[in-house]
Protein backbone atom coordinates (compact mmCIF):
# COMPACT_ATOMS: atom_id res chain seq x y z
CA UNK A 1 0.00 0.00 0.00
CA UNK A 2 2.76 2.53 1.00
CA UNK A 3 4.38 1.88 -2.61
CA UNK A 4 1.08 1.45 -4.67
CA UNK A 5 -1.50 3.67 -2.56
CA UNK A 6 -3.77 3.34 -5.89
CA UNK A 7 -4.33 -0.15 -5.30
CA UNK A 8 -6.79 0.70 -2.58
CA UNK A 9 -9.11 2.11 -5.35
CA UNK A 10 -9.93 -1.21 -5.16
CA UNK A 11 -11.55 -1.90 -1.84
CA UNK A 12 -15.06 -2.31 -2.13
CA UNK A 13 -15.56 -1.23 1.54
CA UNK A 14 -14.29 2.37 0.87
CA UNK A 15 -15.25 2.66 -2.87
CA UNK A 16 -18.69 0.46 -3.22
CA UNK A 17 -20.92 -1.09 -1.09
CA UNK A 18 -23.59 1.95 -1.57
CA UNK A 19 -26.27 0.32 -2.86
CA UNK A 20 -28.75 -1.89 -1.32
CA UNK A 21 -27.12 -4.78 -3.79
CA UNK A 22 -23.82 -3.96 -2.58
CA UNK A 23 -24.79 -3.89 1.19
CA UNK A 24 -26.58 -7.45 1.15
CA UNK A 25 -23.72 -8.87 -0.71
CA UNK A 26 -21.52 -8.03 2.37
CA UNK A 27 -23.77 -9.47 4.61
CA UNK A 28 -24.38 -12.39 3.38
CA UNK A 29 -20.66 -13.08 2.63
CA UNK A 30 -19.47 -12.13 5.78
CA UNK A 31 -22.48 -14.69 7.90
CA UNK A 32 -20.77 -16.87 4.92
CA UNK A 33 -17.49 -16.74 5.92
CA UNK A 34 -18.78 -16.68 9.48
CA UNK A 35 -20.11 -19.63 9.39
CA UNK A 36 -17.73 -21.51 7.20
CA UNK A 37 -15.01 -22.66 10.55
CA UNK A 38 -17.00 -23.57 12.50
CA UNK A 39 -19.27 -25.77 10.27
CA UNK A 40 -16.42 -27.88 8.77
CA UNK A 41 -14.33 -28.23 12.22
CA UNK A 42 -17.31 -28.64 14.26
CA UNK A 43 -18.37 -31.82 11.84
CA UNK A 44 -15.15 -32.79 11.65
CA UNK A 45 -15.08 -33.07 15.97
CA UNK A 46 -18.66 -34.63 15.00
CA UNK A 47 -17.33 -37.25 12.93
CA UNK A 48 -14.04 -37.92 15.19
CA UNK A 49 -16.23 -38.68 17.77
CA UNK A 50 -18.40 -41.11 16.42
CA UNK A 51 -15.65 -42.68 14.93
CA UNK A 52 -14.09 -42.94 18.51
CA UNK A 53 -17.93 -43.81 19.76
CA UNK A 54 -18.20 -46.76 17.14
CA UNK A 55 -14.74 -48.21 18.25
CA UNK A 56 -15.48 -48.01 22.27
CA UNK A 57 -18.50 -50.60 21.21
CA UNK A 58 -16.17 -52.59 18.95
CA UNK A 59 -13.71 -53.26 21.67
CA UNK A 60 -16.99 -53.46 24.57
CA UNK A 61 -18.56 -56.27 22.25
CA UNK A 62 -14.62 -58.02 21.68
CA UNK A 63 -14.30 -58.20 25.68
CA UNK A 64 -17.56 -59.77 25.58
CA UNK A 65 -16.85 -62.38 23.50
CA UNK A 66 -13.55 -62.99 25.13
CA UNK A 67 -14.81 -63.29 28.77
CA UNK A 68 -18.28 -63.72 28.89
CA UNK A 69 -19.09 -64.23 32.42
CA UNK A 70 -20.94 -61.27 33.59
CA UNK B 1 -11.60 -47.63 27.02
CA UNK B 2 -10.92 -44.33 25.07
CA UNK B 3 -8.07 -41.89 26.24
CA UNK B 4 -6.48 -38.21 25.50
CA UNK B 5 -3.16 -37.60 25.41
CA UNK B 6 -1.56 -34.06 26.34
CA UNK B 7 -2.85 -31.29 24.17
CA UNK B 8 -2.88 -33.57 21.44
CA UNK B 9 -6.32 -34.69 19.79
CA UNK B 10 -5.27 -38.31 19.87
CA UNK B 11 -8.05 -40.45 20.69
CA UNK B 12 -6.54 -44.05 21.14
CA UNK B 13 -8.76 -47.28 22.20
CA UNK B 14 -6.71 -49.66 24.40
CA UNK B 15 -6.91 -51.96 22.16
CA UNK B 16 -6.28 -50.53 19.12
CA UNK B 17 -2.92 -48.54 18.46
CA UNK B 18 -3.75 -47.12 15.47
CA UNK B 19 -5.43 -43.64 15.33
CA UNK B 20 -9.25 -43.24 14.89
CA UNK B 21 -8.52 -41.26 11.71
CA UNK B 22 -5.35 -41.82 10.02
CA UNK B 23 -2.60 -39.57 9.99
CA UNK B 24 -2.64 -39.37 6.21
CA UNK B 25 -6.25 -38.39 6.36
CA UNK B 26 -6.45 -35.50 8.70
CA UNK B 27 -3.56 -34.17 7.73
CA UNK B 28 -5.44 -34.20 4.36
CA UNK B 29 -8.49 -33.08 5.49
CA UNK B 30 -6.92 -30.26 7.88
CA UNK B 31 -5.69 -29.38 4.30
CA UNK B 32 -9.04 -29.34 2.63
CA UNK B 33 -10.35 -27.28 5.36
CA UNK B 34 -8.32 -24.09 4.82
CA UNK B 35 -8.47 -24.56 0.86
CA UNK B 36 -11.97 -24.41 1.91
CA UNK B 37 -11.90 -21.18 3.49
CA UNK B 38 -9.78 -19.77 0.59
CA UNK B 39 -12.39 -20.44 -2.34
CA UNK B 40 -14.66 -19.46 0.17
CA UNK B 41 -13.08 -15.82 0.31
CA UNK B 42 -12.54 -15.69 -3.21
CA UNK B 43 -16.38 -16.44 -3.72
CA UNK B 44 -17.08 -13.48 -1.27
CA UNK B 45 -15.25 -11.34 -2.84
CA UNK B 46 -16.38 -12.03 -6.11
CA UNK B 47 -20.07 -11.47 -5.22
CA UNK B 48 -19.67 -8.64 -3.41
CA UNK B 49 -17.64 -6.89 -6.46
CA UNK B 50 -20.61 -8.28 -8.73
CA UNK B 51 -23.59 -6.96 -6.33
CA UNK B 52 -21.48 -3.64 -6.69
CA UNK B 53 -21.57 -3.41 -10.66
CA UNK B 54 -24.25 -1.44 -12.33
CA UNK B 55 -24.29 -4.62 -15.11
CA UNK B 56 -22.68 -7.64 -15.47
CA UNK B 57 -20.40 -8.80 -17.36
CA UNK B 58 -19.15 -5.75 -17.60
CA UNK B 59 -19.68 -4.14 -21.40
CA UNK B 60 -17.93 -5.55 -24.14
CA UNK B 61 -17.10 -8.69 -22.46
CA UNK B 62 -18.09 -12.26 -23.23
CA UNK B 63 -20.87 -14.49 -20.97
CA UNK B 64 -18.95 -17.18 -19.63
CA UNK B 65 -20.84 -20.47 -21.22
CA UNK B 66 -22.69 -21.73 -18.53
CA UNK B 67 -24.40 -24.45 -20.60
CA UNK B 68 -21.55 -26.20 -22.02
CA UNK B 69 -19.66 -26.30 -18.66
CA UNK B 70 -22.46 -28.29 -17.81
CA UNK B 71 -20.46 -30.82 -19.75
CA UNK B 72 -17.42 -30.31 -17.81
CA UNK B 73 -19.38 -30.62 -14.61
CA UNK B 74 -21.07 -34.12 -15.39
CA UNK B 75 -17.53 -35.23 -15.96
CA UNK B 76 -16.11 -34.08 -13.11
CA UNK B 77 -19.33 -35.34 -10.70
CA UNK B 78 -18.74 -39.01 -12.31
CA UNK B 79 -15.13 -39.11 -12.23
CA UNK B 80 -15.76 -38.87 -7.97
CA UNK B 81 -18.27 -41.31 -8.32
CA UNK B 82 -16.00 -43.76 -9.88
CA UNK B 83 -13.61 -42.61 -7.38
CA UNK B 84 -15.88 -43.79 -4.41
CA UNK B 85 -16.53 -47.14 -6.77
CA UNK B 86 -12.64 -47.85 -6.81
CA UNK B 87 -12.37 -47.18 -3.15
CA UNK B 88 -15.05 -49.80 -1.99
CA UNK B 89 -13.21 -52.61 -4.56
CA UNK B 90 -10.47 -51.69 -3.38
CA UNK B 91 -9.95 -53.44 0.18
CA UNK B 92 -12.10 -56.81 -1.14
CA UNK B 93 -10.47 -56.90 -4.29
CA UNK B 94 -7.67 -54.65 -5.38
CA UNK B 95 -7.56 -55.53 -8.76
CA UNK B 96 -11.24 -54.16 -9.32
CA UNK B 97 -10.73 -51.03 -8.65
CA UNK B 98 -8.07 -50.61 -11.62
CA UNK B 99 -10.75 -49.79 -13.94
CA UNK B 100 -12.54 -47.42 -12.48
CA UNK B 101 -9.42 -45.49 -10.66
CA UNK B 102 -8.34 -45.25 -14.16
CA UNK B 103 -11.49 -43.83 -15.61
CA UNK B 104 -11.80 -41.21 -12.75
CA UNK B 105 -8.51 -40.29 -13.44
CA UNK B 106 -9.81 -39.94 -17.55
CA UNK B 107 -12.44 -37.89 -16.75
CA UNK B 108 -10.49 -35.48 -14.60
CA UNK B 109 -7.91 -34.87 -17.56
CA UNK B 110 -10.79 -34.59 -19.53
CA UNK B 111 -12.09 -31.70 -17.27
CA UNK B 112 -8.76 -29.84 -17.06
CA UNK B 113 -8.38 -29.81 -20.66
CA UNK B 114 -11.65 -28.69 -21.56
CA UNK B 115 -11.06 -25.90 -19.16
CA UNK B 116 -8.05 -24.95 -21.15
CA UNK B 117 -9.82 -25.31 -23.91
CA UNK B 118 -13.04 -22.94 -22.73
CA UNK B 119 -9.94 -20.60 -21.55
CA UNK B 120 -8.82 -20.47 -25.22
CA UNK B 121 -11.67 -19.65 -26.51
CA UNK B 122 -12.86 -16.97 -23.50
CA UNK B 123 -9.30 -15.31 -24.33
CA UNK B 124 -10.11 -15.54 -28.13
CA UNK B 125 -13.41 -13.53 -27.42
CA UNK B 126 -11.14 -10.77 -25.38
CA UNK B 127 -11.98 -11.81 -21.96
CA UNK B 128 -8.23 -11.53 -19.95
CA UNK B 129 -6.88 -11.40 -16.92
CA UNK B 130 -6.67 -7.51 -16.99
CA UNK B 131 -9.98 -7.25 -19.53
CA UNK B 132 -12.00 -6.28 -16.50
CA UNK B 133 -12.78 -7.44 -12.60
CA UNK B 134 -14.90 -10.06 -14.21
CA UNK B 135 -11.67 -11.77 -16.30
CA UNK B 136 -9.63 -11.11 -13.45
CA UNK B 137 -11.95 -13.14 -10.92
CA UNK B 138 -13.13 -15.93 -13.63
CA UNK B 139 -9.11 -16.71 -14.05
CA UNK B 140 -8.61 -16.13 -10.51
CA UNK B 141 -10.70 -18.31 -9.08
CA UNK B 142 -11.33 -20.92 -12.29
CA UNK B 143 -7.46 -21.06 -12.39
CA UNK B 144 -6.88 -22.00 -8.46
CA UNK B 145 -9.19 -24.71 -9.18
CA UNK B 146 -7.83 -26.06 -12.21
CA UNK B 147 -4.39 -26.20 -9.65
CA UNK B 148 -6.26 -28.10 -7.43
CA UNK B 149 -7.43 -30.03 -9.92
CA UNK B 150 -4.15 -31.13 -11.91
CA UNK B 151 -2.49 -31.63 -7.79
CA UNK B 152 -5.35 -34.04 -7.09
CA UNK B 153 -4.82 -35.68 -10.51
CA UNK B 154 -0.92 -36.25 -9.13
CA UNK B 155 -1.78 -37.69 -6.11
CA UNK B 156 -4.26 -40.32 -8.22
CA UNK B 157 -1.67 -41.03 -11.06
CA UNK B 158 0.30 -41.70 -7.65
CA UNK B 159 -2.27 -43.54 -6.26
CA UNK B 160 -3.19 -45.84 -9.50
CA UNK B 161 1.18 -46.53 -9.64
CA UNK B 162 0.76 -48.39 -6.36
CA UNK B 163 -2.13 -50.22 -6.53
CA UNK B 164 -0.44 -51.59 -9.54
CA UNK B 165 2.49 -52.27 -8.11
CA UNK B 166 0.49 -53.90 -4.80
CA UNK B 167 2.11 -50.92 -2.44
CA UNK B 168 -1.09 -49.37 -1.76
CA UNK B 169 -2.02 -48.63 2.17
CA UNK B 170 -5.88 -48.11 2.26
CA UNK B 171 -5.19 -44.86 4.23
CA UNK B 172 -3.59 -43.14 1.48
CA UNK B 173 -6.05 -44.33 -0.88
CA UNK B 174 -8.54 -42.42 1.52
CA UNK B 175 -6.44 -39.46 1.46
CA UNK B 176 -6.47 -39.30 -2.08
CA UNK B 177 -10.01 -39.27 -2.01
CA UNK B 178 -10.43 -36.59 0.51
CA UNK B 179 -8.17 -34.53 -1.90
CA UNK B 180 -10.75 -35.27 -5.53
CA UNK B 181 -13.75 -35.07 -3.50
CA UNK B 182 -12.72 -31.75 -2.40
CA UNK B 183 -11.71 -30.53 -5.97
CA UNK B 184 -15.40 -32.26 -7.35
CA UNK B 185 -17.28 -31.18 -4.36
CA UNK B 186 -16.06 -27.13 -4.89
CA UNK B 187 -16.58 -27.25 -8.65
CA UNK B 188 -20.44 -27.27 -8.57
CA UNK B 189 -20.18 -24.23 -6.98
CA UNK B 190 -18.17 -22.51 -8.66
CA UNK B 191 -19.91 -23.25 -11.61
CA UNK B 192 -23.16 -21.87 -10.37
CA UNK B 193 -22.05 -18.75 -9.06
CA UNK B 194 -19.28 -17.51 -11.08
CA UNK B 195 -20.58 -19.08 -14.63
CA UNK B 196 -24.27 -17.93 -13.94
Amino acid sequence: MLLLPSLADACMVCTGGNTEASQWAFIWTTAFMSVLPPLMIGGLVWWIRRLARQRAEQDARAEAVLDPTP
Amino acid sequence: MVTRRHAHIHVVSESHHEPLVPNAVMGMLIFVVTEAMLFGGLISAFNIVRAGALEWPPPGQPRLPFETTAINTVALLASGVLLYIASRRYPKDPDSAKLPLLAAMLLGLFFVAFQGYEWATMLSQGLTLLSSTHGSFFYLIVGIHGLHALAALAVLVSAWHRIQRGWMAQSRLAAAEVFWYFVVGVWPVLWLVVYR
